[in-house]
């Protein structure tokens, strides 16, 4: 998602043992003719902004089903809005969806009335994120890495590495990265930093860089310390980081393929890369509250979601990936493979979806550091301690 | 024309109304002053209990729920080093803003108070208020641009061959950076040109307020200028000085925007009250990060009495 | 005989306003100097541009011999008493006195032993912690003189000093005033708008008139024999006869004066005309006939017949009272 939105404290650690089974819709009835979306700026777009970009239209005159949305900014919202109720859908990120499952906020969805679950991309289809003991949460949206953008004129070849960012070096236009890299001003940053330990420091014995015991961990806070060093600004806002890349003389950061594509086409000379050792990313799912007044809509939606142009001008749009990988090439919109494989469709495999950091993990009870931790040592490595 | 009665008639309700607010003018006071004062005292001050309220919770580490109990465990997170970092960061900043701003602002509203007049004095009040007509986020803005490494400012400097100040300035450890706009210095900077008119106007009102005789009364008994200035001048002008020194210092505590866009992304209070509140979803601390220019703006408005800053109010 | 104060040829523009104009003047040491004129005469510029205030477009002032073209008020031995008194609100009454000598760089005890010997020659000697607010009028008047005297200067301005005072504590606090000067034997200089106060403090003044001095002597001399019809006019309430009576009355084809008390009701005289107006005063009652179309005023002692409104008066008076003035 555009902005990451992690909740601070939350610790999902009793995830299994709260998850509410609940009974699932069997079948869908008529319209209730509407329909009322809790989702992402930019991410339900009726040709108001851009005439060019309308994936609301259609689906209305089609089911009848007047579409209302409620933009949410973090994630810590979207659970707020659901928690307090009367909306149907809710386009969650990785790290907002499981809070939602666990908090029994959202409803199974029964992907036989989905015709189009078919054609959703396989790797996506059991996602952790919104697939619970086999049990689907939610239908995927959209999808897209953090990838390294790069000045073209500093870096004639693509960098291959991340350690242009994480340590001190002369780029080939032979001065220093020093003060002319960025790095993600959020918690979650610490993934990239573990990320880049678990390929060149296998020592470490890093397996998932959001399940870090205490010795990775402070690994890679450390990285991150030196890297403060090198870091004149943190982005999160997109906007501020694409001024930084015109006029602040900045040539590398990790970004989304959305200020690449905008960059580029404002004539900025910059690429994109995901380097060798691979990158973290956004993974969003429709979801369907749980006391939904308009389940017909909703299901009607998840449909549409998948079978008609909102995947592929939504990536357009968005600089982001489908969910469903037909719409890559089957012209139902814009989009077409040249733009997928830029925005990195092809490296779903090296892309570690965020997700909470939790501190019973794969490794145990209690092994793992806390995502509030991350959230405090955070905002201490950026104040240079 | 023969007045036939002592009093005329009333004219309905209106007169009567009037009638009772002349004899009881407390009532027509307490009708006045009701709803600003419930605006005060349920909006105002409620909130700001609520607030102080929340800062006595904590959050659960498990479960990021706030648990609503009243513990001084928040309290104690506040003074983790990384949180003092904040607190000290911003403290040093705003004392630094406040300041310089007042150093910059006595001149100009010396000048205004006691020199400028007629079309001059309207070009001041012009002068000053202007920027505040412009939209805040659009001055932020338009100084990272201004002081961006290929801003307008290096580009002056490269023109007229004096980078090397700002290369100086930037090489200066703590305060410097690879840019002005990346800087303690830009933030700094940016806040100083902010606040100022919330400087310069409530000090141009005192200065106002000090009669010229008052003035020569200390020259004619034999002080220089230098000894009016810090004799009579500043303890007479310092309510407005004070005053300004509000704005400015709570203004620059409670600022997320600035160092948002213009600096080196260390947290100020604002930006850990934000991050805290929103994208942690921590309130407790939150609160308490928010507490914490409320008690320094209280400590401070104390020893200001103390030291007599209201004295010749 | 020393001169305490001298303007020569000295004037005060302001643009094309000339508030002083052309001033020559002396004042003796020791003296007791008033400056009378309405407002905007340009009496208060002549004090501003002895204690520094305001610096002469044209002329030279004096002080004690010394030329001080080129001397701020700082450096000037000249204290002024302010019409607003201009204590400083922040300071209490001992530190405002001594604040002349702390700017001098006098030590603390020292300093604070004079005011306090300075507030008991003014009376306030138990008012010394008290700040300037919570003093009355007069006591704070005296504060701003004590203030002043305290620096032992060679001349003290005092501006209207008691403008601001109601009646009885203007008297009461103009012969104290006198008694002061009278024991320390300094130069007082007095811009006042109030006539009395000028001619009752006063050992010599100078009437002002649009920037220059109208005339210039002791009060019985300004009083007596007005040389302006402004001067007349301003100082006491001397009848003011146009050329063509001052002829009828003996005198050259000029203004003239003559004060009521001088004039006496008779059964015959050189001025008559019918009685406008009768005013009773207590100590006898102030008769004005009509004589050839000016107001002449008399004044009748209690005990003697007052004529009545309407009827026919006739006046006569001694030759040497009739002040011929320069004016024709």
């Amino acid at each position: 998602m555009k902005y990451l939105k992690l909740i601070g404290t939350t610790a999902l650690a009793t995830l299994t043992a709260v998850t509410p089974v609940m009974a699932q819709i069997a079948e869908i009835g008529p319209g209730e003719g509407q329909l009322s979306i809790v989702a992402w700026a930019g991410y339900i777009e009726r040709g108001e902004t851009d005439p060019a970009f309308d994936w609301v239209t259609g689906f209305e005159e089609k089911t009848g089903c007047k579409v209302s949305v409620k933009t949410a900014a973090t994630s810590d919202e979207m659970v707020a809005l659901m928690n307090e109720g009367g909306f149907d859908l809710v386009t969650a990120s990785g790290d907002a969806s499981l809070r939602l499952i666990a908090g029994g906020r959202v409803q199974p969805v029964n992907v036989d009335l989905v015709p189009s679950w078919k054609d959703v991309d396989d790797r996506l289809k059991n996602a952790p994120w919104h697939t619970v003991d086999g049990v689907h949460y939610g239908v995927p949206y959209m999808w897209g890495p953090n990838v390294l953008m790069y000045n073209t004129e500093v870096f004639k070849e693509a960098p291959t590495s991340w350690n242009v960012v994480f340590e001190e070096q002369t780029l080939p236009d032979g001065k220093s990265n020093k003060g002319r890299v960025q790095a993600y001003d959020g918690p979650i940053y610490i993934a990239d930093a573990a990320q880049y330990l678990m390929a060149n420091k296998p020592e470490l014995g890093i397996t998932s860089v959001y399940e870090l015991n205490e010795d990775q961990y402070a690994a890679a806070l450390d990285l991150l310390r030196g890297q403060r060093e090198l870091t004149s600004r943190y982005w999160h806002d997109a906007f501020i980081q694409m001024d930084d890349f015109k006029n602040e003389g900045i040539v590398a950061s990790g970004s989304w393929p959305f200020m690449v594509n905008l960059l580029q086409a404002d004539g900025v000379p910059v690429a994109s890369v995901i380097p060798k050792e691979g990158a973290t990313g956004w993974a969003d799912t429709s979801m369907l509250h749980v006391n939904a007044k308009n389940p017909n809509c909703a299901y009607m939606w998840f449909d549409h979601q998948l079978s008609s142009n909102l995947q592929s001008d939504l990536a357009v749009w968005f600089g982001a990936n489908p969910s469903v990988l037909a719409a890559c090439t089957d012209k139902r919109g814009m989009l077409t493979p040249e733009i997928c494989t830029k925005n990195g469709l092809d490296d779903f495999e090296r892309i570690k979806f965020w997700t909470t950091p939790v501190s019973n993990c794969a490794a145990g009870e209690g092994a793992c550091v806390p995502y509030y931790r991350w959230v405090s040592d955070y905002i201490g490595v950026i104040g240079g301690r | 024309m023969t007045p036939s009665t002592a009093t005329l008639p009333t004219r309905g309700i209106a007169d009567r109304l009037t009638g009772l607010f002349w004899r009881r003018p407390g009532i027509f006071l307490l009708l006045l002053l009701l709803p600003p004062l419930l605006w005060l005292g349920v909006i105002y001050l409620g909130s700001l209990l609520a607030l102080l309220l929340q800062s006595f919770y904590s959050i659960d580490e498990f479960s990021g729920m706030v648990r609503q109990e009243l513990t001084l465990k928040t309290y104690g997170e506040l003074l983790r080093p990384q949180n003092l970092d904040i607190l000290i960061r911003t403290v040093v900043m705003a004392a630094a803003v406040t300041l310089a701003c007042a150093a910059i602002a006595f001149p100009i509203a010396y000048y205004a108070a006691r020199f400028a007049k007629g079309h001059w004095k309207a070009v001041f009040y012009l002068g000053v208020m202007l920027p505040l007509w412009s939209s805040y986020l659009v001055k932020v803005y338009a100084w990272k641009l201004i002081l961006a490494k290929e801003g307008i400012l290096s580009w002056a400097a490269n023109a007229t061959g004096t980078s090397f100040i700002i290369d100086g300035l930037l090489a200066l450890p703590v305060i410097g950076s690879s840019s002005l706009s990346t800087s303690p210095l830009g933030t700094f900077m940016v806040f100083v040109y902010v606040w100022l008119p919330y400087m310069i106007l409530p000090m141009q009102a005192a200065l106002e307020r000090v009669p010229t005789s008052m003035l020569e009364a200390s020259a004619d008994l034999g002080a220089t200028r230098g000894q009016t200035f810090r004799t009579v001048i500043l303890p007479l002008a310092l309510p407005g000085v004070i005053a300004g020194s509000i704005f400015t210092f709570s203004l620059t505590l409670g600022d997320y925007i600035i160092p948002q866009i213009v600096g080196n992304s260390a947290n100020f209070i604002g930006m850990a009250v934000y991050q805290l509140q929103g994208t942690a979803g921590n309130i407790p601390l939150a609160a308490a990060f928010a507490v914490v220019p409320i008690l320094i703006m209280l400590v401070y408005l104390w020893l200001a009495k103390r030291a007599g800053a209201f004295d010749a109010l | 005989m020393t001169i305490a104060v001298e303007f020569s040829d000295t004037s005060r523009h302001f643009g094309s306003v000339k508030a002083v104009d052309g001033v020559d003047l002396q004042i003796e040491e020791g003296s007791f100097f008033a400056m009378l004129g309405p407002s905007g005469s340009g009496k208060t510029t002549c004090l501003r541009l002895i204690s520094g205030f305001e610096q002469p477009t044209g002329g030279q002032i004096r002080i004690f011999g010394e030329d001080v073209s080129n001397t701020p008020p700082h450096l000037r031995n000249v204290n002024t008493v302010f019409q607003d008194y201009a204590l400083f609100p922040h300071m209490s009454v001992r530190d405002n006195v001594a604040y002349g000598l702390m700017v001098k760089g006098m030590g603390k005890r020292e300093r604070l032993s004079q005011a306090e010997e300075m507030l008991d020659l003014v009376k306030l000697g138990q008012f010394g912690d008290r700040k300037p607010s919570q003093l009355s009028g007069g006591q704070r008047q005296r504060v701003a003189l004590a203030r002043a005297l305290v620096n032992k200067p060679r001349v003290l301005l005092l501006d209207e000093p008691l403008g601001a005072l109601d009646l009885k504590l203007r008297e009461a606090m103009q012969d104290e005033l006198k008694a002061l000067q009278h024991r320390l034997g300094l130069t007082f200089v007095f811009v006042t708008h109030d006539q009395h106060e000028a001619l009752s403090m006063a050992d010599s003044l100078a009437v002002f008139s649009d920037g220059k001095i109208a005339q210039i002597g002791t009060p019985a001399e300004v009083y007596d024999r007005p040389r302006t019809r402004f001067v007349a006019d301003f100082v006491g309430s001397s009848n003011v006869l146009p050329p063509q009576l001052t002829q009828k009355l003996g005198g050259p084809a000029q203004w003239s004066s003559i004060r009521p008390e001088q004039i006496r009701l008779a059964d015959a005289g050189p001025l008559f005309g019918p009685v406008t107006a009768l005013r009773y005063l207590g100590a006898g009652t102030r008769v004005v006939i009509d004589a050839e179309g000016t107001q002449v005023a008399a004044f009748v002692p209690a005990g003697q017949p007052v004529p009545a409104e309407g009827s026919i008066a006739y006046l006569n008076f001694d030759a040497a009272a009739l002040n011929v003035m320069e004016e024709k």
